[in-house]
């Protein structure tokens, strides 16, 4: 943007480039309170998360503890090959991306249609209710969840299974089934979640200028062209950010739930990239594979963030950045 | 279901209203359903429900649960220190967002882009968990509050969801107008936006204060002693107890009595550390409510 | 502009390098005051790091204190949660920020001699020969001891916590339900055959009486101690040390380190378990369910309907409080078709690693800490460590009462202690204690073993009817082996891999999806593809250094 303009600028002509540093300058004088006000904010990020960013060349050397990361010898690629060279490879960046994605296209349009149905209701217990029921789950750990889960789906004496010979179905085990673990993940997870992922479209909703909805009941629309005419865009600003946002955390699928799910029966589906290196970590601790392995993860959601952006910008005119 | 007759749409609305209706009253069983059982949970005995009695309705009512947590001073403690780090936190979190959210949503803010790529960066990219000790280390705080405070104290996600707000609901001819009237920036911030921000603040300071509530991995590597311990941590703690170990070989009387601990304390100690995150939520609630942004700023 | 830029990324890798300069100080100057001048009036402070459980409320309690006076040290805890893999431990070593000692090290052989060799942990055979004159007798009394906790280049970085829990060496057992054999007249199986025979009762005989037939005949569960079913049973046909060993299914076989999952007895044993599985006789949640699972069909409501199941010991599927825990015993190895009759075998010098010494330690410091282990390892200092300081939750003896081996007690346990949630003395057994077989037995106990209190002396007896099936320990792979950390390194990496093939293709032929005889030769094959000759050679050269060691 202004960036472009400058240093075009000041590569045609060297003279305009005292223009555009006091043109620059110019502006941050103007707006002195604005950068004043970033400063705290700025000064956080460079402490907190690039100073550590540094720290990532233990991914290309052999962590010693008493030579610490900057007296640690240099391997190069050791620790890449080594987990690419790895037999499971592919299969765990299959199971990763599956996984995420599918968590993704479930997990991304529930709580948006949540929103705008609880939007619908007028004000009251009912919905007030709804919200708050929906958001509770968030709150129970993964052990927990994992345990009920468990439970629920158990054959002889799950809930589920109740419901499913009552009905006159068999029984399913459906843990053990390597075709249905990525839908027990995603779907308990859009379950755990929904409530509180709905909150802040619900608060975007909230936020829609009422004239707008009057405008439209003038105009003859149904209570359903209103949605997809005015509440949608209203909240399309954040659905794509959130996306995009998304995107760019795509390997990184948290391990613990995946973890407590597996067994022997669907490991084929539910060995992802972080569970393996847990269970390499659990011989023995070696910061720098899992290091590498992060940078790795890194550069893949690094890679999908941009296009998602692209994608973003193409469809819908604006991106993240 | 697009109907042009005006004496027909109605209907349509109304079948669309009772098709919401019912899916959220699905929506509501399905949720609660679990939630029910875990509160029956923590009003059964421990037996009933390792044997599976539970179903709906507690079974061998029994307080055991929720008397072990109030007699455990630990777990006092570390409630205490929960509330003190979510609220702390929260404001320290929703100030620094709103620092820098702000300034970033304004079109014209010079230095705009590379400073949003440069938190995406660090969205993406992380040296990892050893140099985040060390820093955290170098900065002295290890073993203190602020070691809990800080290092988190900045989402990325939630500074994009407070610019995304910004940018949509104070329309940059606003702040021009005000500029013109000779008023500053941080005034405009002040009287004008801080204002109109309810919702914003809102839906910042319950993400960030379930975050802090819900944290227990910087606890766990930047605490040296367990007086600073949040409560997630030491519910951890008590959960994950017993779970496999093949090579730790405890004496099975102490095996037991760790087990039944977790028995005892699984489902009331969920309760008890999930109440206040449930008990602000009605109170954030209300600044969601529809049409709290006075149009008059579309307009 | 471009000028601002640079200022800033300027001051940016300043801040950086300045800030990871200060963090590489190596903490010479931690703790190492007190006592200059070479008296030892002054106590000795030592920053420790410890794992506090959360059923102990706070560890500056008396027995601590006494520990410190007793051995003349300050010391300063870092705590660690228990059970949280290690994280907090790895944290403080990888990032140079660790103590003095540690008390709950929990460093495994490889790790040992993976900062053994890089000088982080210091050799504790001189210390131990100068001043920790308990433990060197115990290391006369007890050579093996010394030799398992040694490394292959002769040096001790860690002492263990010991303790020798005779039942947990057998803990791969097999319990059936007694009550059930009666009724029907059936004997306690021996064989294989006579086993199947006996689930086959079990499903259609209907030996709960209710007319149902809802017996779940054998289960088990997984991520529990010894649940896993297939453990236990393939043992009739070939060494399986089962599932989540430092080395799973790994046995040794004239000298050569095997993997007996590829061997053709694994496939016998792979026949046996598809029959089995096939004529509806293992429960299919057996290799799902966790231990809440298997608890639920243990405790069932009503009618007992659970006939056999794998377990380190019964109540963790019966719970005490349920009188059908007493119905069920354990079945001593059975005898595979080929004579083949082994037993799980699990004896090793205890929890590796525990107590260990860092180069961050001063001469003063190593003495003082290396006195404090002599201490923790007496009789006190131990039972302080599990209980409290005498006469609080534990006392000795009166001349009356027995231990579980029927012999006069040693020490005594006050009830209350085991039915407290929250205990304010001692160090809930995060530190290195002493506890050999005999110690460890000389509690007095209930001699009526079908009393709640009579447990121990309950899966005492039964355990004897697994002694003399283990292997020859020249074909047990030990579990207390030291490898180098560069091996140990690779190793970790192949080993997920393979035991995850193992288990899966386990399950895949028992329950029928790969067939054991078509699949087989293809299920062998691809193991060249994981690698299995490179992680079998590394295990080979710590097996024969190992040995080397012993002579």
């Amino acid at each position: 943007m202004s960036n472009n303009i400058i240093t075009e600028a000041s590569r045609t002509i060297p003279a305009t480039r005292r223009t555009g540093l006091s043109e620059a300058m110019r502006k941050i004088r103007r707006h002195w309170q604005l950068y004043f006000l970033i400063l705290l904010p700025m000064l956080y990020f460079i402490l907190f998360k690039y100073v550590p960013i540094l720290g990532i060349q233990i991914a290309f050397k052999d962590l010693n503890p008493k030579l610490g990361i900057w007296g640690s010898p240099w391997v190069g690629l050791k620790h890449f090959e080594a987990f690419f060279n790895q037999p499971n490879f592919w299969l765990l960046i299959q199971n990763t991306l599956f996984l995420s994605l599918y968590a993704l296209a479930i997990g991304f349009p529930v709580p948006i249609i949540l929103a705008l149905m609880i939007n619908e209701l007028r004000d009251g217990i009912f919905k007030r209710t709804v919200q708050l029921v929906s958001y509770a789950p968030y709150f129970i750990s993964t052990v927990v969840m994992v345990s009920m889960i468990l439970l629920f789906l158990a054959p002889r004496i799950g809930v589920i299974d109740h419901i499913r010979t009552a009905l006159g179905l068999d029984s399913i085990n459906f843990i053990g089934e390597p075709s249905m673990f990525k839908s027990i993940f995603v779907l308990s997870d859009a379950w755990q979640y929904m409530g509180y992922n709905a909150i802040i479209y619900i608060a975007a909703l909230a936020g829609v200028n009422p004239q707008l909805y009057e405008a439209a009941k003038l105009d003859g629309a149904s209570r359903l062209q209103k949605i997809i005419h005015i509440d949608l865009p209203s909240i399309m600003p954040i659905m794509v950010l959130l996306l995009v946002l998304n995107m760019g955390q795509l390997l990184n699928i948290g391990f613990e739930k995946v973890y407590l799910l597996q067994n022997p029966l669907n490991t084929s589906s539910s060995e992802i990239i972080s569970t393996y290196v847990y269970k390499v970590g659990l011989v023995q601790a070696n910061y720098s594979f899992s290091a590498a392995v992060g940078l790795f993860n890194s550069i893949i959601n690094l890679v999908l963030i941009l296009l998602a952006n692209f994608g973003a910008r193409r469809a819908t005119g604006s991106g993240l950045f | 279901m697009q109907k042009t007759n005006a004496i027909k749409e109605p209907v349509s609305d109304k079948i669309l209203l009772g098709i919401i209706y019912t899916v959220l009253i699905a929506v509501l069983i399905v949720v609660l359903y679990p939630l029910i059982y875990i509160v029956s949970s923590s009003f059964s005995s421990p037996q009933a429900v390792v044997s599976g009695r539970v179903w709906l309705f507690p079974v061998e009512f029994s307080l055991k649960g929720y008397t072990a947590v109030l007699n455990n001073p630990r777990i006092w403690l570390g409630y205490y220190n929960s509330l003190i780090y979510m609220v702390v936190g929260t404001l320290i979190s929703v100030s620094l967002t709103f620092a820098l959210a702000y300034p970033l949503s304004k079109r014209t803010f010079y230095g705009r882009s590379p400073i949003m790529y440069m938190i995406i960066i660090t969205m993406i990219f992380s040296g990892g968990l050893i140099p985040y000790y060390l820093t955290v280390k170098g900065l002295g705080l290890i073993d203190t509050r602020w070691a809990l405070l800080l290092p988190q104290a900045v989402a990325v996600w939630q500074v994009f969801i407070a610019k995304t707000f910004f940018q949509e609901s104070i329309p940059e001819e606003l702040n021009e107008a005000a500029a013109i009237d000779g008023c500053s920036d941080l005034r405009f911030l002040w009287s004008v936006v801080l204002p109109l921000s309810k919702p914003v603040v809102a839906v910042l300071a319950l993400m960030y204060a379930v975050t802090a509530w819900n944290s227990y991995f910087d606890a766990l590597i930047f605490l040296k002693n367990v007086d600073l311990y949040p409560l997630q941590l030491i519910l951890r703690e008590i959960l994950i107890q017993n779970s496999v170990d093949n090579s730790m070989m405890v004496d099975i009387r102490t095996m037991e009595a760790r087990q039944g601990m977790k028995d005892l304390l699984k489902f009331s100690l969920i309760v008890v550390s999930s109440l206040p995150v449930l008990i602000i939520y009605p109170f954030v609630q209300k600044h969601f409510v529809k049409g709290v942004m006075i149009g008059s700023l579309k307009g | 502009m471009r000028q601002t830029w640079k200022i800033s990324l300027g001051i940016i890798l300043s801040a950086m390098l300045l800030l990871s300069a200060c963090s590489n100080n190596g903490g010479s100057s931690e703790g190492s005051n007190g006592g200059d001048n070479g008296e030892s009036a002054k106590p000795v402070k030592l920053s420790a790091f410890i794992n506090q459980s959360p059923n102990l409320s706070t560890l500056k309690n008396p027995f601590t204190k006494q520990v410190e006076e007793k051995t003349n040290v300050q010391l300063q805890f870092i705590v660690g949660p228990p059970n949280d893999n290690n994280d907090k431990r790895n944290v403080l070593m990888a990032s140079g920020d660790y103590p003095e000692v540690f008390l709950s090290g929990n460093f495994t052989p490889a790790e040992q001699m993976k900062f053994g060799k890089q000088g982080v942990f210091l050799p504790l055979n001189e210390l131990i020969d100068q001043y920790a004159p308990n433990i060197k007798k115990i290391f006369e009394e007890r050579p093996d001891l010394k030799t398992a906790v040694t490394a292959a280049d002769g040096n001790i970085y860690g002492m263990p916590q010991v303790n020798e829990c005779y039942h947990c060496w057998y803990a791969q057992k097999l319990w059936i339900n007694q009550k059930w054999l009666d009724k029907l007249g059936l004997e306690m199986p021996k064989t294989t055959e006579e086993f199947s025979n006996v689930l086959k009762a079990f499903k259609t005989q209907d030996p709960n009486g209710n007319g149902k037939a809802d017996e779940v005949p054998l289960s088990g569960a997984l991520l529990t101690w010894h649940g896993d079913l297939t453990g236990y049973l393939m043992n009739a046909f070939i060494y399986n040390n089962g599932d989540n060993q430092p080395y799973s299914y790994i046995r040794v076989k004239d000298g050569e380190v095997q993997l007996s999952a590829s061997q053709p007895e694994w496939k016998d044993g792979l026949a046996y378990l598809a029959s089995l599985y096939k004529d509806g006789l293992i429960d299919p949640q057996a290799f799902t369910q966790n231990q809440e699972g298997l608890q639920q069909l243990g405790n069932n409501v009503g009618d007992t309907i659970l006939g056999a199941f794998t377990i380190g010991h019964p109540q963790m599927a019966v719970g005490s409080s349920d009188p059908r825990n007493l119905d069920y015993v354990a079945v001593p190895p059975l005898k595979g078709p080929n004579g083949v009759q082994l037993s799980g075998y699990y004896k090793s010098v205890g929890n590796q690693g525990r107590f260990v010494i860092t180069d961050k330690a001063n001469e003063e410091q190593q003495i003082a800490a290396i006195k404090m282990l002599d201490y923790l390892w007496t009789e006190e200092g131990t039972w302080g460590q599990v209980f409290s300081v005498e006469g609080t939750s534990w006392s000795k003896a009166s001349p009356d009462q027995l231990n579980v081996n029927g012999k006069p007690a040693s020490y005594q346990v006050n009830p209350s202690y085991r039915s407290e949630t929250i205990h304010s003395d001692g160090w809930d057994q995060a530190g290195p204690d002493f506890r050999p077989r005999d110690r460890f037995e000389s509690e007095a106990v209930s001699q009526d073993m079908f009393s709640p209190e009579g447990y121990e002396l309950r899966l005492v007896t039964e355990t004897k009817k697994y002694e003399g099936f283990e292997p020859k320990e020249a074909e047990l792979f030990p579990i207390d082996i030291f490898i180098s950390a560069e091996d140990s390194e690779k190793a970790a990496q192949l080993k997920a891999t393979i035991e995850d093939y193992v288990k899966s293709n386990m399950l895949q032929f028992i329950t029928g999806h790969k067939d054991v005889e078509k699949d087989w030769n293809s299920y062998v094959q691809s193991f060249d593809d994981l690698k299995l000759k490179e992680y079998l050679s590394i295990l080979q050269k710590a097996y024969d250094a190992n040995l080397s060691k012993m002579k």
